[in-house]
Formats: structure tokens, sequence, C-alpha cells
């Protein structure tokens, strides 16, 4: 489970799909489950052998939860904190929690290399924490790792 | 916070350098034992040509073809006056890089660290060329130190264009791209390198006279290091490439370069396994057609209208140029994109509140691979147009048309440019190289730019023209994927021939039957030539992919094996 604002990208086609094996990805977002063509080019842009499922938040809350335990061999990537909890909340009973990639912009700051965040997000990953999910900030496999609960007090 | 860190940067460089040249000045007095080759003016060059390598000024030539170290090590040997030697030693050094990827700035290992300082200290300390790699591979290591300074410290520069768009000023926001973040590189990168191949060359042309008069078998131990570190090189590689049956390529190549004999030229393997390759793809497509990378008809936007084609391309130009010139963990290329955009800007747009808007929109956090990205910009200029002739585009929708592309954009720019086309672009220049062959060099830089100013611009423009539809285009037609199992296929052939070229292991175990002795490494070579080459790449393999540890760890215990299994231990003898 990643979350990652950019989705499908170099880190993730060029070197965690490698590293974890992965044969499936599972985009849950409710932008681009509306959006026929980030949907086209998203799947277009994985790489050979690897499905990309995409589906909106109450759908991945209704396939994700059924397949605990997870199939250690799926990726499901995520935009933003807020859906992790919802995914949460709705029963993905998830345990880890990798975020690689947050970009800037107003009201959000640097929290580590290119992960920003803003107030209410920390928030929601701190409650994740509270929830027992470990919460990992890596950006690629080999790079720095740092425990979420390390970073932010 | 940030103009401390600055602050803070500048200050460190600053000492780094004073510190330095006292340190040299009192140091003046020539060592008495160790002859070294390297003035304090070669120093300089070699830090200047470092920096260069990780900066915007050769059209992206830098970091696909400067930075890497068999072409860092050609530069460093022509300012020494041992250009052959250098270039020999570089393309010894580049085998560990070969799979090396840097993809959404992260940068692990620094090739170009290991290239120009590795080889003016091999060369400055007077090491041998074939045990280079031992003193270079480690160096590669530490470049990671000055990477997470320049990340951090040029956010803050970001910020600075923020404030010159808040102004309306299109030139400012371009400059301030470019101007602090090179001023500020330029003693980062430079200083340190200068003074540690300077003072590091005696240092090293000190312990290797040491080695050489008390140890005399770690040389060989280095020497030994330095021929297995190869395979780590190879293998690294080979992690993307072993998929499905291609393996069996790597076989094929290295049996080929086995009989024809060891050192041969790689263009003409290169050339046979792309034969290989057309025939796999032929054989197994099962006879579908390709279809056309832009299908004529359809409806087509007309472009140019407010625009003409200078503009578009300048801005390519711009981005070309300068797309990370301002890198950083805030905005990654943000501020290289909202240059890129100035030339369109100042086109269609005249109102200081339009001028403002667009320039803020354009700041924000972005990131892609250079030339496959392209795409991105010319769909952005697109709409850009669209939205001054008057059509309802939002920010919202340009933006994320950005942030939607970028990611897998760069997914496939990432594949095709740093896993195929410099690898293999390398190893047939490497090997020319190893043959004392200047062409070596010159036709990666060919290849390379080939691929970087061509293909960039043919795709930028066909994302200006087509907009949207150019990316489903692209990804739909087959000659992508095919033009990426080609890559596989030859890939997979050329490191098998580069396991003949590079990795160089031997025994020198003997033991004697009855009176007779027998060498072990004769009885292999019976069997089957390159052997403990091949194995070695294939257990390092291995290790990296089934056993999941580090290339570091890897690289380390190579060093630790090679110089340990060159003490005669064994009597008479040592292991290697």
């Amino acid at each position: 489970m990643r979350i990652d604002d950019r989705l499908i990208h170099g880190q993730v086609v060029a070197v965690w799909v490698k590293h974890l094996r992965t044969d499936r990805i599972v985009i849950v977002d409710d932008g681009v489950a509306k959006d026929p063509f980030m949907q086209e080019v998203l799947r277009l842009a994985a790489p050979p052998g690897i499905t990309v499922d995409v589906c909106s938040i109450q759908e991945g809350i209704a396939t994700l939860g059924e397949e605990a335990p997870q199939r250690d061999r799926t990726m499901v990537l995520l935009r933003s904190p807020q859906a992790a909890r919802q995914l949460f909340d709705g029963g993905v009973r998830f345990t880890h929690l990798n975020v690689g990639g947050l970009g800037a912009g107003p009201g959000r700051k640097l929290v580590f290399k290119n992960i920003s965040m803003s107030d209410e997000e920390k928030e929601i990953l701190k409650s994740l924490v509270r929830d027992g999910v470990r919460i990992t900030l890596q950006t690629v496999p080999g790079e720095q790792c740092v425990d979420f609960s390390s970073l932010v007090k | 916070m940030e103009r401390r860190k600055v602050a803070l940067a500048l200050v460190i460089s600053l000492v780094l350098l004073l510190a330095g040249s006292l340190f040299s000045v009192s140091h003046a007095a020539p060592l008495a034992q160790g002859e070294t080759r390297m003035s304090l003016g070669v120093a300089i060059i070699v830090g200047v040509l470092y920096y260069l390598a990780l900066s915007p000024w050769f059209a992206n030539l830098g970091f696909t073809v400067l930075y890497r170290p068999l072409i860092a090590g050609t530069l460093v040997g022509l300012v020494m006056g041992r250009p052959v030697e250098g270039m020999t030693i570089g393309a010894n050094i580049n085998v560990l890089y070969l799979g090396w990827i840097s993809a959404g700035g992260s940068l692990p290992g620094d090739p170009g660290l290991a290239g120009y300082l590795g080889t003016a200290l091999a060369l400055g300390g007077g090491l041998q060329t074939e045990a280079a790699l031992a003193l270079a591979a480690p160096l590669g290591l530490l470049g990671g130190l000055t990477w997470a300074l320049r990340m951090s410290v040029c956010s803050a520069f970001a910020h600075w264009a923020d404030a010159r768009a808040e102004k309306a000023d299109i030139r400012g926001v371009a400059l301030m791209n470019v101007v602090p973040s090179q001023i500020f590189l330029f003693f980062l990168y430079a200083a340190p390198v200068a003074l540690a191949a300077y003072l590091g060359s005696a240092a090293v042309a000190n312990a290797l006279n040491w080695i050489g008069q008390n140890l005399g078998w770690v040389m060989g131990g280095l020497y030994t290091a330095s021929g297995m570190l190869a395979a780590l090189g190879i293998a690294l590689n080979l992690r993307f490439l072993f998929r499905g049956v291609l393996p069996a390529y790597f076989f094929i190549g290295f049996f080929v370069a086995t009989l024809a004999g060891g050192n041969v030229n790689l263009l003409v393997l290169a050339l046979i396994g792309l034969c290989v390759a057309l025939l796999h793809v032929v054989f197994t497509s099962g006879g579908e057609e390709v279809g056309p990378l832009f299908p004529t008809g359809g409806e087509k936007a007309e472009r140019y209208k407010l625009l003409e084609r200078k503009d578009v391309f300048r801005s390519w130009l711009l981005w070309l140029f300068f797309s990370h010139a301002c890198y950083n963990w805030e905005r990654l290329q943000g501020t290289g994109f909202a240059m890129s955009m100035t030339p369109i800007i100042r086109k269609l747009y005249k109102s200081k509140e339009d001028i403002r808007a667009a320039l803020k929109r354009h700041l924000v956090f972005f990131n892609t691979q250079p030339d496959i990205g392209g795409v991105v910009h010319g769909i952005t200029i697109a709409m850009e147009e669209e939205r001054a002739l008057g059509a309802d585009i939002s920010d919202d929708a340009i933006n994320s048309v950005k942030t939607g592309l970028m990611g897998p954009m760069a997914g496939i720019g990432d594949t095709i440019q740093q896993g195929i086309v410099i690898p293999i672009s390398l190893a047939i220049g490497m090997s020319l190289a190893l043959q004392g062959n200047f062409l070596g060099p010159i036709i990666y830089l060919i290849l390379v730019a080939a691929f970087v100013w061509g293909v960039g611009w043919w795709i930028w423009e066909q994302g200006y023209l087509q907009g949207r539809n150019a990316v489903t285009n692209i990804l739909k037609s087959g000659a992508l994927n095919r033009a990426i199992t080609v890559a596989g296929v030859l890939g997979n052939f050329v490191l098998g021939a580069l396991t003949v070229n590079f990795v160089k292991v031997s025994t020198k175990i003997k033991f004697t039957i009855g009176g007779s002795t027998f060498e072990l490494q004769k009885i292999l070579d019976g069997l089957l030539p390159n052997m403990l080459p091949l194995l070695l790449v294939l257990l390092v393999w291995w290790l990296l992919e089934k056993k999941k540890i580090s290339p570091t760890t890897i690289l380390i215990g190579i060093i630790i094996i090679a110089v340990l299994g060159s003490y005669p231990i064994l009597g008479k003898f040592s292991i290697f």
C-alpha cells in the first residue's frame, strides 16, 4: 500500500514493481475512476505483465476488503492520506503504509525529501498510526527509509 | 529557515576552499617518495569538470553523457596528458554503473564522482588501470552526501522564483531557475572534488608506495577486486533484463564472445545481437500488425495559431537545457517547467494578471523523464494556446493533465532512456574504449545525443500538435512494446558479451596428485573458457534478486573477499 500523488511513474515502474515482484496494481482514486482517458493512460503505462485496476474509494473498500489477508503481489496506489483513512474506516485493514511522494503546494510543509504534507494530512497519518498501521516514508528501495512516528511527534 | 540553509551551505563551501588552499600551501613541499602527477591547476579542472557534468549547460548531455565514467575518465585522461589510460580507467569504472538508474529525484551512488575523482586519483597516484575500479567504487558511494544538500538548498531558490512570479516578472522566473542554483552548485561540486583530487593523489601515491613495499599481495587484491566488481555492474543490469526466455540471449552473447576470443569489438557483436533480437520479435509476435505511431486522419485540432513553431522550439530548448538546473526536493522540476513555459507565456498573455497567473500555475511541483515526458509540455502548450484563444480551460484542467501524465510518461521514459538507450550505448562505447579506440566515447555521445535531441523534440512537438491523443497513440501502437522487447534481447546479448570483456576472475589454486601438478585454472579453461566470470555474474545476480542483498553490501564484500583471497595463505599460492 503506497501513497503517491503521482500514482504510476518512474520510481514505481522502474524500481518498486521489480523489487516487490508485483503483478497487479490497484489504483484507488475517485478522480481517476471518473476519467476514462487517465485510466487508459495508466493501464498502457504499466510495464508488460502487470494488470492495472482502477476503482473509486467505495469500490476499493468492497474489493480490497474481501481480499484480506492481502495478496502480497498486489500494490495499492493512493493519491492522499485521506484516501487511506477512508479505506481503513471502510474495513480494509492494512498493516503497512508506504508514503513515497507528496508534492509541495500552498499550506504544505516539507516533511522528508520529496514528501510534503498539510497539517490535516499529518493528523490523519497520526490517527492511522494510533490504529496500529506502520507508516514508513521511503521513495525507493535502497534509499533511506524512516518511520513516520519517529519524524512527527 | 531556508535562507539559513543557503548561507550555511555557502559558508561550508568557502571554508572548505580556504582550508584546502591553506593546507596545500603549508604542505607545498613535494612529497619525497611516490612522485605524484597532480598539479593544483589540473585538480581544479577536474573539479570544474565534475560540476559541468551536473550542470545544465550541455543541452541535457551533461547528466546523460559527461556524467558517465567512460566520458569522465577520457576527459580527465586528456587533461592529465594520458588519454588512453584515462579512457580505459573510465570504461572499467563504468561497468559498475551500467545498471545505474536515477528515478524520481533519488540518486543511489554517484557515477560522476567515481568517474572524475576515481580516474584523477588513479592517474595521479600511479595506480594500475586495471585496479582503479576498487578505488573508485567506494568513492561513488560518497556522492550521496552532496546530493541531499543540493536537493534541500535548491528548494529555497524555488521560493525566490515564486516572488518573481508574484511581480509578473517572466525573465526573473527564468533567471531564478538558473542563476542562484548554478552559483551554489559550482562551489558545492567543484571545490570538494578539486581538493580531494589534489590532496588525495599524494595520499594515494604514498599509500600505494607503502603497500607495494610492505604488503605486495594487497596490490594483487585490488586488481582482482576491480575485475570482480564488474560482475556487480552487469548483475545489477540483469535484474531488469532477465525476464521469461530472455536469459537465453545472455548466454548466446556470452558464448559468441567467448568463441570470438575475448576482448572483441562489441559494435560487431551488438549488430549480431540486433539481428537476433529482430528475429525474436518476428517469431514471437504471432503476426500482429504494429499500428502506426500517429494515425493520420481523424479530427485534428488546428495548431500554430497564436504561437509560431519557433516559440514551441524555443520552449523545448529551454527545457532541454534547464530542466534540472534547480532540481530540488520541494518542486523537483517545477521551476524548470515554469522556465520552459516563459516563451509561450510571453507570446500568449499580455496583461499583468494573466502573466502572473500563468507563471504561478507552472511553478508547482512537477517531475517527469525529460525526453519522453516532453509530450506533457507539448500538450500543456496546446492547452495554453487554446485558453488564450478564449476556450474555457481552467487552471485545474491544465494541472490535472500535467500531474496525471507526468508519472506514467516518466515510467516509460526511464525504462527507455535509462534502462535501454544509455546502457546499450555505453556497452558499445566501453568495449571500444577498452581496445584503446577513441571512437568509444564518441560513438556513445552520438547515440545518446540522437535520442535525447531527436526523440525529445519529435515527441514534444507531437504532444503540441495532437494534444492528449498523442499519449494514447504512442502507448497504443505496438511499436513501443516491440522496441522494448528488441532492447531486452539486445541488452541480454550485449551483457553476455560484456561479461567476457570486463569481468576478470581466475584462480591460482594448484594441487599435486601422484607427482604431477594440476593448475585448476587450466582445467577450467579446458572445460569452458571464462567459466569463473560467468559463474560470478550469475552468483551476484542471485544474491541481488533472490536474497535481496543490497548492492553496497555486495560491493564491500567483493573488495574484502578479493583482497583476502589474494593473501598467500595456501602456502606458496593464493586463491586468486
